[in-house]
């Protein structure tokens, strides 16, 4: 029985692929981060992902309010937005953000967390 | 395409070779004296598995938080603001086979695992050791990041595949150390690896008749994974109370299955990058016993 059993675990071996993102959609379309506008890239990303599901709003349970830019720009300033979005990608807690979203902020980031 | 095939050629001798000799040593192991009990206190350590099973009929439940990290100071409550958590259900089939089922609110992933004890450590000249396998795949089922490409369900599936050693050396200290492949079936660049093997370490030392000190490190060899991520250090308290082990820890990882732990801790110790947290586990006897 024994044997059954650890021959039934092969199983969960049974199904690997080797896909890498590279080879396996090599028309991604490139990501955008030539310029990064906090209006145009940034914003979208931050109402979509922080400020939404009574998260980061007025009275939600995230700390900071995400809904402007000043409430943005002080979780910038003390750096715990580049800590918890970029470094430790724990955040949003669902991991939602795509490699390329994470870029753009990474470069708004990096140009000053400009209110452009 | 012939690169795919030689790999996964490769991984199933592996494992089967491995496999075959566990069931050797397991069918030849000289059944005297009486098995060790307790190498650990919980069927797990920190955030990995531990060697023990679930005794027959036996379902445990489990739950798991780990909390933000302690670096962003008192305006997230040095962590507590922000939570994880993970819900599981662990059934004792036989003493030697456990199946469980989890599910962690961190990218809404999924697992489940099937966990056999091969081995059992006897006093008297017995089995030195106790031999665990475990064999887990885990599922995400977050709303894919980039919609508007083609995704496949095969790309959200994780495995692992572990082997436990341990001995407990007397009954304030055991020893456990597990090689264990992780399989992620999509990485992001062809420089990253698909497999990832990393080799784990954990000891337990007791302390009073109801408290214990584990520590659990996992090794990842290098040029597997992407810069940014690291080995998981954890360290923890067990509080054995009736009918409940109460677990307190601190990692550099906030994942609370081998996915995570292994191939994605993006903390680090030295930065401050600390994670408290918990595991509660509730037993509760289905076969042979009637609840009045």
């Amino acid at each position: 029985m024994k044997i059954l059993s650890v021959l039934l675990l092969t199983l969960f071996l049974s199904s690997c692929y080797y896909d890498n993102e590279d080879e396996l959609y090599p028309g991604n379309i490139p990501c955008d981060t030539a310029q990064v506008t906090y209006s145009i890239q940034v914003e979208p990303i931050i109402s979509a992902s922080c400020a939404s599901a009574s998260c980061h709003v007025l009275g939600g349970t995230g700390s900071g309010n995400f809904q402007n830019y000043s409430g943005v720009k002080s979780k910038v300033d003390n750096g715990s937005f580049m800590n918890r979005v970029i470094v430790q990608q724990n955040m949003p807690p669902n991991g939602d953000l795509s490699a390329c979203e994470i870029e753009q902020l990474k470069v708004w980031l990096s140009n000053g967390a400009p209110n452009n | 395409m012939e690169r795919l095939i030689t790999k996964f050629m490769k991984l199933k001798l592996l494992a089967s070779i491995c496999l075959f000799l566990l069931a050797q040593l397991s069918l030849n192991a000289q059944e005297k004296g009486e098995k060790t009990s307790f190498t650990f206190k919980d069927t797990r350590i920190i955030n990995g598995q531990s060697v023990e099973t679930n005794q027959d009929g036996q379902l445990k439940f489990i739950i798991s938080h780990r909390f933000g990290s302690i670096n962003g100071g008192i305006d997230g409550f040095f962590g507590l603001d922000q939570a994880t958590i993970r819900l599981g259900l662990d059934y004792g089939v036989w003493d030697w086979l456990t199946i469980g089922i989890g599910r962690s609110s961190f990218e809404k992933t999924v697992d489940g695992f099937l966990k056999a004890r091969v081995l059992h450590q006897r006093e008297n000249n017995g089995a030195p050791l106790s031999i665990t396998i475990l064999s887990s795949i885990a599922t995400q089922t977050a709303d894919f990041p980039e919609q508007e490409r083609e995704n496949y369900f095969s790309s959200r599936l994780f495995y692992t595949n572990q082997l436990m050693l341990s001995r407990k050396f007397s009954d304030r200290f055991s020893l456990q150390l597990m090689p264990t492949l992780v399989h992620r079936n999509l990485v992001e660049t062809a420089d990253v690896e698909n497999d990832v093997v990393s080799i784990g370490a954990a000891t337990r030392f007791q302390l009073t008749k109801t408290i214990s000190f584990q520590t659990e490190y996992y090794y990842t060899l290098p040029n597997q994974l992407a810069e940014e991520y690291y080995n998981s250090l954890s360290l923890g308290f067990d509080i054995e109370t009736k009918g409940h082990v109460f677990q307190l820890n601190v990692s550099n990882s906030q994942g609370m299955i081998e996915k995570f732990f292994i191939g994605e801790t993006r903390g680090q110790w030295s930065e401050g990058d600390i994670y408290f947290g918990f595991n509660i586990s509730r037993d509760f006897q289905l076969k042979g016993r009637k609840y009045k």
